[in-house]
């Protein structure tokens, strides 16, 4: 497939590369390094130590200011499975993924449709659907919590003049869906990365299937969506990722400004990461948020890792596929 | 006949679909200019009210002079540039790694890759801190500048995901042709990535502009940035945030952003293809 | 554009390269102070004053406790005195100022207001021992303003100017204000705990004749008959939806834009309260100011924040962020915030400079000046934030409040939990 030709070595490559020391393999292994080099070296840079750091405050019970800290072994992680708030703050979170990653991806590619077709106006409409995603998370949540407010909202207003009850929206039961509605309403990033996409998906493949007779919906799921799919894949992993870690809206979202807001969460809207929060800030349990923090590690690695298994099967690359380098070519 | 009925009906669908989208969409933002508008006693008033009785144009003049507006307006597009530009040019550079090329231990960085995203930034905050503490770089933008060269591994898998779908031909004519993959990569990728290139520059850019975590964690109150001036900033003598101000000054955030993001969705136009080069 | 933006970033970046000491060789005061207290404009008044360059940074704990790490300690940070200090002093992270106070000119012994008592502790009590901070101005947290229109509108009598209400009339009060159609409220009667719930226990508990704390400020005790009555108070507070609590929720996060707006007739909030109120013509015109409630025991007006500054131990320049300190404290800055009326001064002799202009201001300063005596230092626990039990607050209270839990209950729990905390706090300062 991708075979380097002996005689011509890549002119960007480091001068050494050039002594043809170890043939073609150690050739295709100094130009891969050459690619992803940089990315390594910020790795070991500036990760590595912040996150060995982290490890090691796991197995303290420092809460960053007091000289008389003392290592605890593995307490702190067998203390993570006796916190009765790990597991339904946890189950809260999964909950939480499963109700935005795939409206947010679904909502975001519907978009990019409807705006990736010629008519007049399409730049106004793609800004308009974009402009959410940059309003500030502070301005965003006040907005909502106005527009939510049980008394003076808008949304009760709207609902009382169609002859409905008002509803306590920034309360539980129901708070966790003006944060789920917060949340969709910055789809436009998903939007983006969709219509990019878009743009990869031949015309003239679309045209051919126009002249054979196939609809535009037939085109779309037979045509678009496989070419679409490594870029649907991205978005559902970093959707994943990205929600099994939500924590910030919950702040915003809850009646006490400034960063005490944590000590304040409904319950419906406390995630998992609310909850390491609130053990790091307020409770200053360094430790025992890292020891947290690990195990949301695994579990985000454990779906992720699902997730790829069942992408491998479902994702179409039309040019090469990456997850899997054919051995001895 | 029937065709041009067709074709009207279905310009119509298109149109009803993103009015009804644009609104669902633009309440939330027509609420923020509104409260932008307001007088203070007109915010939580009950029953709502939703108009201001005279447009207070004035909140806009007070939220430009209430904080140092201009200036960490600049800070904060020095360093989303900084951000955006060099994230981009690096992580597509990285991508074209993980995408075309195949060596020993690709697999594990690939994960490695993946894995960074999965740990939240609050717990190594202050070990970062540490670190740029130790280098004397606290208060200056170059953590932002390295972050930039090492890639953001969001970024990194999105360019992967476009490099992977690129036909193969296109480096094989190459490769015959004596090209090697730096110049492959320059010649032939980067042209062709254009939406995808506007896309990350969008997306980077817009992240950098709200970022307030590390700004304020590693910044002093003269170089911090707008997002993190206007969440501490808009506050009355006791703390508490005027809404009206905030209201403002958000609006104004956003301005850049807009102007930005007009200038590259041109970018996301379907015609110069790969279809050429096949 | 891009050339320029780059060509932008490199001449930033050198000049932001860290440079030891200040502009001219003097030296470089760092302080973590929010905007609206140390304002741009106000830096360069402070620099020329004092002969030094200041760098501010935001308010952060996480920024604290890294700089306090790294060795870069900043030297004047911005706290709460009432709830913080004794964890900081047990932690050896504030300088004691008393040699400092000793020899001032502008902050002398008579003339600092009792309520900085707040920031002394002596390993065991607040509020004896060395000084380790200072209000920057205060207010007696447990007072109340009300809007004599909303009692007008409801026809119920007004509070007394001078006489404190038990909280039980209090609340009879709250709930005949309360204006409801059907479940919309147009008018809440009374918002309570809107400055932090534990804290507004503890001073219940003090106001019945117990202590939320024990003695040695290592426990909890809710189960106390004084400690039950506050919390059952607070739960037959909650469950008549007169106000705010988690089940009620807030949407400002803060009593002052219902109050300005008619939809709230008692706001449990002190002197502060009346900066806003001074804005609002018509507000200034029927607004008053009355004493803490009492729930039985001896009358008591403590404060719940004295928010003020405190110097590190660990500041490479103690004697400049003292001078910084001192002229804030009890140089021109302080008579200006004391004119602002937007808390009482911390010195004594700067009452002289609080607002008069309106009625509403004349008759808060007489509410004051009269509640004065019943000041009392509520002692805070060395051991947790009070943020700890904040959260163990919000995370049963709601429950509690819907179901029917008896204060008996909710206080076994409460105990158990935060107790847990004071111990696993206990570990680390012993």
């Amino acid at each position: 497939m991708t075979a380097v030709p002996d005689t011509a070595p890549p002119p960007g490559a480091p001068a050494r590369s050039r002594r043809r020391t170890r043939g073609r393999a150690g050739q295709r292994t100094r130009t891969f390094y050459l690619f992803v080099g940089p990315w390594i070296a910020g790795f070991v840079l500036l990760t590595v130590f912040p996150l060995g750091y982290a490890f090691w405050m796991s197995l303290t019970n420092t809460d960053g200011l007091s000289p008389n800290w003392s290592y605890v072994g593995l307490d702190n992680y067998v203390r993570v499975f006796q916190d009765g708030q790990t597991i339904a703050s946890l189950g809260r979170t999964g909950i939480f993924m499963l109700a935005t990653v795939p409206t947010g991806v679904a909502a975001g590619l519907l978009m990019a449709v409807l705006l990736n077709r010629d008519f007049r106006g399409r730049a106004l409409f793609r800004a308009l659907f974009y402009l959410p995603a940059v309003v500030p998370g502070v301005a965003a949540a006040l907005t909502f919590k106005i527009i939510f407010d049980k008394n003076a909202g808008a949304a009760n207003a709207v609902i009382g003049a169609a002859g409905g009850e008002p509803v306590s929206w920034l309360a539980d039961p129901y708070v966790r869906f003006v944060l789920i509605l917060m949340i969709l309403w910055g789809v436009g990033g998903s939007m983006i990365v969709s219509l990019a996409a878009l743009q990869d998906v031949p015309r003239e493949l679309l045209e051919a299937a126009k002249v054979d007779g196939a609809g535009p919906v037939y085109s779309f799921f037979k045509i678009t969506l496989p070419l679409l799919s490594p870029i649907i894949f991205f978005q559902v992993v970093t959707g994943v990722i990205g929600s099994l870690q939500v924590f910030v809206p919950s702040l915003l979202l809850a009646p006490v400004n400034g960063p005490a807001a944590v000590t304040a969460v409904p319950e419906g809207n406390y995630f998992f990461m609310v909850h390491v929060y609130a053990e790091y800030f307020a409770k200053s349990h360094f430790g025992y948020a890292s020891a947290l923090l690990w195990v949301l590690f695994l579990f985000v690695l454990l779906i992720t890792g699902l997730v790829f298994k069942l992408g491998n099967r479902a994702v179409f690359y039309g040019g090469v596929d990456p997850s899997e380098p054919k051995e001895g070519r | 006949m029937t065709e041009r009925i067709a074709r009207r009906a279905r310009v119509t669908a298109l149109y009803v679909s993103l009015i009804t989208l644009a609104v669902v969409f633009s309440g939330p933002l027509g609420w923020l200019i509104l409260t932008s508008l307001k007088a203070p006693s007109e915010l939580s008033v009950f029953p709502v009210q939703w108009f201001p009785a005279v447009p207070q144009w004035r909140n806009y003049i007070d939220a430009l002079t209430f904080i140092d507006f201009l200036g960490y307006a600049r800070n904060s597009l020095l360093l989303a540039t900084i951000t955006s530009v060099l994230t981009t040019v690096s992580s597509a550079w990285m991508a074209y790694g993980f995408a075309r090329l195949s060596a020993p231990g690709k697999k594990f960085w690939f994960g490695l890759l993946i894995s960074t995203m999965m740990m939240p930034g609050i717990i190594t905050l202050i070990p970062t801190y540490l670190m740029f503490a130790k280098l004397g770089l606290v208060d200056t933008y170059v953590p932002w500048v390295l972050w930039g060269l090492s890639g953001a591994a969001y970024m990194v898998f999105l360019f992967r995901q476009f490099f992977s779908g690129m036909p193969k031909e296109l480096e094989e004519a190459a490769i015959l042709d004596g090209c090697g993959h730096v110049r492959i990569f320059w010649r032939i990728f980067i042209p062709q990535s254009w939406p995808v290139l506007a896309a990350c520059m969008v997306l980077t850019f817009t992240a950098s502009w709200g970022d307030f975590i590390a700004p304020s964690l590693l910044l002093s109150a003269d170089r911090t940035t707008l997002a993190v001036a206007m969440t501490a900033g808009y506050v009355n003598e006791k703390g508490f945030p005027v809404q009206n101000l905030l209201a403002a000054g958000s609006t104004m955030f956003i301005l850049p952003v807009l102007l930005m993001f007009l200038f590259f969705q041109r970018f996301f136009v379907q015609g110069f293809s790969t279809s050429g080069l096949k | 554009m891009r050339g320029t933006a780059l060509g932008a970033a490199a001449g930033a970046l050198s000049a932001c390269a860290p440079s030891a000491g200040g502009g001219s060789g003097g030296t470089t005061l760092t302080i973590m102070a929010p905007e609206n207290e140390f304002s741009p404009e106000f830096l360069k008044t402070a620099e020329q004053e004092l002969g030094v360059t200041i760098k501010r940074v935001e308010v952060d704990p996480t920024k604290l406790t890294a700089m306090l790490a790294s060795g870069t300690a900043p030297d004047l940070v911005r706290g709460l005195g009432a709830v913080e200090t004794p964890y900081i002093v047990a932690r050896d992270l504030a300088l004691p100022l008393d040699d400092y106070f000793a020899s001032s000119e502008l902050l002398k012994a008579d003339d600092i207001d009792p309520v900085n008592d707040v920031w002394r502790y002596d390993g065991s009590v607040q509020g004896q021992g060395p000084r380790y901070g200072m209000a920057k101005d205060y207010s007696q947290d447990a007072m109340f303003w009300y809007n004599t229109a909303l009692f007008d509108a409801a026809g119920v009598a007004y509070p007394s100017e001078t006489e404190p209400v038990t909280y039980d009339q209090w609340l009879d009060t709250g709930k005949e204000l309360t204006q409801k159609d059907g479940d919309t409220t147009s008018v809440y009667g009374l918002s309570a705990g809107g400055l932090g719930l534990f804290i507004s226990l503890a001073n219940m508990t003090a106001s019945a004749g117990g202590s939320l704390l024990s003695e040695d400020l290592g426990a909890v005790d809710f189960s106390s008959p004084e400690g039950r009555k506050a919390l059952q108070w607070y739960l037959d507070y909650a469950r008549a939806k007169v106000g705010f609590s988690p089940v009620e929720p807030n949407p400002d996060g803060w009593d002052w834009p219902p109050y300005q707006t008619g939809r709230l007739a008692v706001s449990w909030s002190g002197y502060w309260f009346g900066g806003a109120v001074a804005a609002e013509a018509d507000l200034a015109a029927t607004s008053r100011l009355a004493p803490a409630p009492t729930m039985g025991g001896e009358r008591l007006s403590p404060c719940f924040g004295a928010t003020g500054y405190w110097i590190p131990k660990a500041s490479k320049q103690q004697d400049e962020a003292w001078q910084l300190f001192e002229w804030f404290m009890g140089g021109d800055p302080a008579k200006e915030r004391a004119a602002g009326g937007w808390g009482l001064p911390s010195l004594l002799s700067l009452r002289a400079d609080l607002p008069t202009g309106t009625p509403a201001q004349e008759q808060a300063l007489a509410a004051v000046e009269a509640e004065a005596d019943y000041f009392k230092v509520l002692s805070f626990s060395p051991y947790v934030k009070v943020e700890a039990l904040d959260a163990v607050l919000n995370q049963y209270l709601p429950d509690a409040i819907n179901g029917d839990a008896t204060a008996a209950s909710l206080g076994d729990t409460l105990n158990a939990d935060m107790n847990a905390l004071l111990d696993e706090g206990k570990e680390l300062v012993k």
